[in-house]
């Protein structure tokens, strides 16, 4: 017996005997049945698809080679159903007999859209497509062909309303998520994320930085808990964009919500997958084209990458399934000290210890350590060195001198677990009730070292700090079904918990007696930092969902919540909903030939709730020197609420052509109330920091559309195509009476009657007149306070094609366009005014040596004197070819597999500004993914990664 | 039991868990509430907040108003502890930056919040409190700090009124804070709350209560604002800023100074250089790289900034000397310093106005080098156009005199 095999089997004993030994049945008798799965249009093996006997719990998945075995099968006739993500349903019927062997066939056809597909985020418990009155966008790990390397990287470019963007070229950098663009302009925009049910954190991770004072000296990137979910263990993520599907997740939720499905074992034999990759990154030119790294040549390298994950599935008796995976991945940065080492394990396992009672578990634990080089905006980093030449803080260009930052070491080591089971009780066919209790850790070091030597601190410094982020959640969920001829109703009820704990604390040093490997005890002065945050929010649901002869449904419910940082004024908030479906297609008068058509609409509200202490008046601790000293801090406000926001979705689901051209259109309208602004109060009056104020309201709209289609469809040939388009328009109503508010390091304001937010700066007017000799720019010539436009983009463009050739070898791309907005791009303006002879200013010093007039621009963005930080603001408009795909399917070429394929992915390839004369417009500066508007600071940004993949299945 | 009914019992306790949620209160460690400090033993806690503020406040102030009066010049960095572009030309207009308006009005705030709370909780005991008249001190000087170097005067969310409303309630603290420090028996803090009265009378054109204030303080009196290693912002900005790690960002080249220290060696006004960084941390606009003459009047990341001095004292006599037309007197004063064993450099003989208010106004750059107090001395000496014309380095023309109040008042205070 193989090796795998014994190790398969043992697990797979030790997992039966360790959960369910009393409960176990006695050996089961009956047949088998076996069979193969085939793509009807491709011819080939379709991995992964549920194979199961109709009425009872007998099942299996196929492995890579399309097969599957189920055993056990109690003789009589039964009906074998399959169903695959992305393929219609097919059933077929059979008779077993004790001890017989039954051979079934399957041939499935793609399914686009089904309306009988069912989905879980958003609704409650769950529902078929067709009873939901919101879209929901979906990524299944079929439709991404490339080498993820992680989560971000797969949604990326991939639904309409799904914007990913900003990080930098460090490693261990992640994204910022926004779905449908800005909902706060005071709190996160980021989307709750759930996995396999259970609440996660979703904001960065601290950077590592230094805890107080001139606090970028390291890095200045930040990581994405989202990217320790290991992209090989997704089977599909499921995304609500706004209010209208969000409204059952209450408070928090109104910037959407993103669930994480991750794959399941099914019953039979173990199936083992592997997968092997190598690769490298390199660094795109990112500058001008006699310059293109920007002076950063002589730093960066190309980064190799390689790693692997391996996977077992299968099932034990006829009520234990699992999956075992275990991936690692080596990536080394562009920059000379960044590499990024993960390690990931998950054992997902499903128990039926009693016919109406069944366990899902889930558990994942994730160790990433990061090493990075110092960066950013950051006067020891080696970009800002390196941009700015011998105008640096080493005043010299020369790379060995630069090169001495590198002794700086930034290392983050990241723990996370993710532990959740779910039972559902289902005590009679129309009664189930399901409860899910989830725990959420994620624990950081970030140690960042400056030794003795290092060039700014001759004697050294030292910082570690001790970070974790705890999440435990509950979610009890019970749905009745109950039908009166035609109708069909649906009322369900539940109650949710999420309680959060992010705590850290900071040990600091510096001066350190010798060289030596340092401790934060070395140092001679020491301070320490410690900060605690706990969060609390509860809530309870009903909702009730009528059906009417399985063609209109209408949907209403409600969900109400309380949370610790409500002010004592306020009490708990309603969020209601209520939405329908028509599947029009069904109707009597509708001609087969237009296709499968769902109308749909939704109308919801959901939540943002305020930060810990944003309601109570507090003083912070300020020790002056030794002395105890305390002075104001918030100013509080005890009538805080969370903001809410509502919309308005209408759309429609659309096949056409026996399925091979499917449309999904959404427009949605969405309206904050009470929004949260960060008000200023009178400087004069005592208190500097902002204090939340529940007085505005911004609305934003748009419309998401996504076309897919199979234009050729041949047994040697296939070319699939898709779009999609997103646009979004948003706008401040009202500021309550606040006046206008600049915030974050980009020129972000927030404005009355302009986008939210809005990047407001100095315009060049008439850039390209002609100076005559000794003229000056006129006054006129240059206005400050100009609004630019939205910080988000106002139209996104994505395509993808595929194409399938001979052999079945199939090349993909994926590219996308984003235009609409601005961003202020800062490095050149810092490297300008110091005179570093900045590459966008060759030209113009070429003309002043030939004593040649210069242009209003040229004048006013290349001269030291008269530049000015808010006159470097852009259109961030680009295009970007996000990924190029080639799979060659091999088969059965390696001996002893089922099957194997090989996949070569480029991503990040190529980019076009339209606007900005350098840099990436998708970059970040020194903020992480806070509400505050993106800029662009001395960073490099993400680099290109070639990936090739070994895929086997056994 | 059978298995259902356990299942049903585990699924109700599951939903009391999950119920029990309804708990949604969360006490959170770490800022202090705002009613704990009605507490008489957290008056020295806020008595020392005052403090930092007014540190940090006089921190920004005096570095930044120091480039804007040529006592330093810009040497490269212009971002986080540097000059910016306007401030390098001498502009302190409302939109370029805000934190030395608000730290300052912070100091004000919190030092008479600190006063009127402690007057609170300890009633008529307050009359002998020194915490008190601490608190009242640190009140005189923060608005004596605004007076001095802000265009305009904003109390608490208020309409704009004249700077020298500052000067009316620094004088009302230093007052209150006389009393009570005598009752205290706390003679440091009557000669601080003295010599604060001084200058903030001279300032408001009381001559003879200036001359009498500042006859009662020593000569060799010093009150001054204390600065740490413990934290960057408690760092002395000034030393800081032009330390060689991390910073060259001024230096005393192309002052005035560079060459008073040179010909006289003044040991008020020191300065070095280095042979291995020579030049400032980046290129200052069209001039390039400067040379790069760091101050060492502050020394170390704890050196502290002057508030008041006995000399200040005399130059206030002189000052008032000069008003009266007593030349010699005045004169005998400036020269008494000049010519001590501490400072050992030569007398100025002046016999006209001309000349001793020139000497005056040096003496005063001189000897309040770097604290904060050119401007105000500049804009004191413009409007009541004394004579003694200074030199070229020494100019404002095409300079501002005052920071203007800044865009972080103008836009959130209705009242403005």
């Amino acid at each position: 017996m193989p090796t795998r095999r014994l190790l398969s089997t043992g697990l797979a004993i030790l997992l039966a005997s360790a959960m369910a030994p009393p409960l176990l049945g006695a050996q089961a008798t009956g047949g088998t049945i076996r069979g193969t799965i085939t793509n009807g249009t491709s011819s080939t093996p379709v991995a992964g698809a549920q194979v199961f006997v109709v009425g009872t719990r007998y099942g299996a998945v196929t492995a890579g080679d399309g097969r599957y075995t189920i055993a056990n099968v109690p003789a009589g006739n039964v009906t074998v159903r399959v169903r695959s993500l992305g393929f219609q349903p097919i059933e077929k019927a059979a008779t077993v007999a004790d001890g017989g062997n039954v051979t079934i066939d399957f041939t499935v056809t793609s399914a686009p859209l089904s309306l009988d597909e069912v989905v879980v985020t958003g609704t409650a418990g769950s529902a078929r497509k067709r009873e939901v009155g919101n879209s929901i966008g979906q990524v299944k790990v079929a439709d991404a062909p490339e080498v993820s390397t992680n989560v971000s990287q797969m949604l990326t470019g991939r639904l309409a309303g799904v914007n990913i963007s900003g990080g930098t070229g460090n490693s261990g950098g992640g994204q910022a998520i926004r779905l449908r663009g800005t909902t706060s302009v005071a709190l996160t925009n980021q989307p709750l994320i759930y996995v396999d049910g259970v609440r996660t954190r979703s904001d960065e991770y601290p950077r590592n930085g230094i805890f107080q004072g001139t606090t970028q000296r390291g890095a200045n990137a930040y990581g994405s808990p989202l990217n320790d979910i290991n992209p090989d263990d997704i089977e599909r993520i499921e995304v609500v964009k706004g209010a209208a599907a969000a409204t059952l997740f209450g408070t928090d939720a109104a910037a959407g919500v993103i669930q994480i499905f991750t794959k399941r074992g099914a019953q039979g034999a173990a199936k083992w997958t592997g997968q092997f990759n190598t690769g490298f990154n390199e660094l795109q030119k990112f500058g001008t084209d006699s310059v293109p790294l920007l002076y950063m040549d002589d730093f960066v390298r190309k980064g190799v990458r390689y790693g692997s994950n391996a996977q077992v599935s299968g099932g034990a008796g006829d009520n234990l399934r699992y999956l075992i995976s275990f991936g690692a991945d080596n990536t080394e940065g562009v920059l000379p000290n960044d590499r990024e080492k993960k390690y990931l394990l998950r054992t997902n396992v499903d128990f039926t210890p009693l016919p109406k009672f069944m366990v899902n578990w889930n558990s994942s634990y994730n160790n990433t350590l990061i090493s990075q080089t110092p960066a950013g905006n950051n006067a020891q980093g080696v970009t800002l060195n390196a941009f700015r030449q011998e105008r640096n803080y080493f005043g010299n260009a020369n790379p060995d001198t630069i090169a001495q930052v590198f002794q700086q070491k930034l290392n983050s080591n990241i723990d996370r677990a993710i532990l959740g089971a779910t039972t559902t009780w289902t005590p009679a066919s129309n009664f189930n009730s399901r409860f899910t209790i989830g725990f959420d850790r994620a624990a950081l070091e970030n140690r960042n070292v400056r030794p003795f030597g290092f060039p700014a601190v001759p004697l050294g410094v030292i910082q570690n700090q001790r970070w974790s982020n705890t999440t435990l959640s509950t979610d009890w969920v019970n749905s009745l079904d109950l039908t009166f001829g035609s109708i069909k109703v649906t009322a369900s009820a539940g109650t949710q918990y999420v309680n959060s704990l992010v705590s850290d604390v900071v040990g600091y040093s510096e001066n350190f007696p010798v060289p030596s490997d340092a401790t934060v005890a070395t140092g001679a002065i020491k301070l320490a930092d410690e900060n605690r945050q706990r969060v609390i929010t509860g809530g309870a649901f009903a909702q009730s969902l009528i059906g009417i002869k399985d063609r209109f449904f209408v949907t209403f419910g409600a969900r109400v919540d309380g949370n610790s940082a409500f002010g004592n004024d306020f009490g708990f908030q309603v969020y209601p909903k209520v939405s329908g479906s028509w599947v029009v297609s069904e109707e009597g008068f509708w001609k087969q030939g237009l296709g499968t058509l769902k109308l749909r609409s939704a109308f919801g509200a959901a939540g943002r709730a305020p930060g810990v202490f944003s309601a109570v008046q507090t003083w912070n601790s300020a020790p002056y020197g030794t002395a105890t000293a305390v002075r104001p801090g918030n100013l509080g406000n005890p009538g805080l609420g969370p903001e809410r926001t509502t919309e308005l979705e209408l759309g429609f689901d659309h096949t056409i052509f026996d399925g091979r051209v499917t449309t999904d259109f959404t427009w949605f309208r969405a309206t904050t109330d009470d929004a949260l602004f960060n008000v200023n109060d009178a400087p004069s009056s005592g208190f500097l920091n902002s204090v939340l104020r529940n007085v505005g309201k911004m609305e934003k709209s748009g419309f998401e559309v996504s076309i897919n289609g199979t234009v050729v469809d041949r047994p040697m040939f296939g070319l699939n195509a898709g779009v999609n388009i997103t646009t979004n328009r948003s706008e401040v109503l009202s500021l309550g009476g606040a006046p206008a508010f600049g915030f974050g390091s980009g020129f972000g304001w927030i404005i009355e009657g302009q986008p939210a937010p809005v990047i407001r700066g100095r315009v060049i007017r008439n850039p390209d007149k002609v100076l005559a000799a000794g003229q000056g720019v006129a006054a006129s010539d240059s206005a400050s306070n100009y609004n630019f436009g939205p910080s988000q983009p106002t139209h996104i463009i994505g395509g993808s094609i595929n194409v399938r050739t001979w052999k079945n070898i199939s090349i993909s791309a994926r590219g996308e366009y984003q235009g609409g907005h601005f961003i202020n791009e800062d490095a050149s303006f810092q490297a300008i005014t110091r005179s570093v002879k900045w590459p966008t200013c060759f030209d113009t010093y070429a003309k002043q040596a030939a004593s040649q007039a210069l242009t209003n621009w040229e004048t006013l963005t290349c001269i030291p004197a008269n530049a000015r930080a808010d006159m470097f603001i852009f259109p961030a408009d680009f295009f970007k070819l996000r990924d190029i795909t080639v799979t060659i399917p091999l088969g059965k070429l390696i001996p002893r597999t089922a099957s194997s394929s090989l996949v070569f992915t480029g991503q990040n390839l190529f980019r076009k500004n339209n606007g900005m004369p350098i840099f990436d417009p998708e970059m970040s500066g020194n903020d992480g993914f806070n509400p505050t508007v993106r800029y662009i600071s001395e960073h490099i940004p993400a680099p290109a990664v070639f990936l090739s993949s070994l895929r086997i299945s056994f | 039991m059978t298995m259902t009914n356990s299942l049903t019992r585990i699924a109700a306790l599951a939903g009391l868990i999950s119920l029990g949620g309804c708990a949604l209160d969360a006490t959170n460690p770490g800022p202090i509430r705002s009613d704990l400090l009605e507490n008489r033993a957290a008056l020295s806690a806020l008595v020392n907040g005052a403090a930092r503020n007014l540190a940090e406040g006089l921190n920004w102030v005096a570095y930044t108003s120091g480039a804007v009066a040529r006592e330093i010049h810009p040497a490269g960095s212009t971002g986080s502890f540097g000059i910016t572009v306007l401030q390098q030309a001498g502009k302190l207009p409302a939109d370029d930056g805000n934190t030395w308006w608000n730290f300052g009005q912070r100091a004000r705030w919190t030092a008479e919040d600190a006063a009127t709370r402690g007057k609170r909780l300890f009633g008529t005991a307050a009359s002998n409190n020194a915490n008190v008249a601490q608190a009242l001190i640190w009140s005189g000087f923060a608005n004596r700090m605004m007076g001095e170097n802000f265009c305009d005067a904003v109390i608490d969310g208020g309409p704009k009124l004249p700077p020298a409303h500052y000067y009316e309630r620094a004088e009302a603290a230093f007052t209150e804070a006389i009393t009570i420090a005598q009752a205290a028996n706390n003679a440091t803090l009557v000669s601080a709350a003295t010599a604060g009265r001084a200058s903030v009378r001279l300032n408001r054109g009381n001559t003879a209560g200036a001359a009498t204030d500042a006859a009662a303080v020593a000569s060799t009196f010093r009150y001054t604002m204390s600065y740490f290693q413990t934290e960057l912002d408690l760092y002395n900005r000034i030393f800081w800023a032009s330390a060689n790690q991390p910073y060259r960002a001024h230096t005393v080249w192309n002052t005035w100074f560079e060459g008073y220290r040179r010909t006289t060696r003044d040991n008020r006004v020191p300065y070095d250089s280095s042979l291995t960084q020579p030049v400032g941390d980046a290129a200052v606009g069209n001039l390039g790289r400067v040379r790069w003459f760091f101050q060492t009047k502050y020394t170390a990341q704890g050196s502290a900034i002057n508030l008041a001095t006995g000399w200040e004292m005399r130059l206030v006599e002189a000052e008032v000397r000069l008003i009266n037309g007593d030349i010699p007197g005045a004169m005998s004063l400036i020269n008494a310093r000049r010519t001590s064993a501490a400072v050992n450099v030569p007398a100025i003989n002046a016999t006209t106005a001309e000349d001793a208010w020139l000497a005056l106004k040096r003496e005063r750059g001189i000897e309040l080098w770097l604290e904060g107090r050119r401007l105000g001395d500049l804009r004191r000496w413009a409007a009541a156009n004394r004579p003694g014309t200074l030199g070229p380095l020494e100019s404002m023309a095409g300079r501002d005199l005052c920071f203007a109040t800044p865009l972080s008042e103008i836009e959130t205070n209705p009242n403005f």
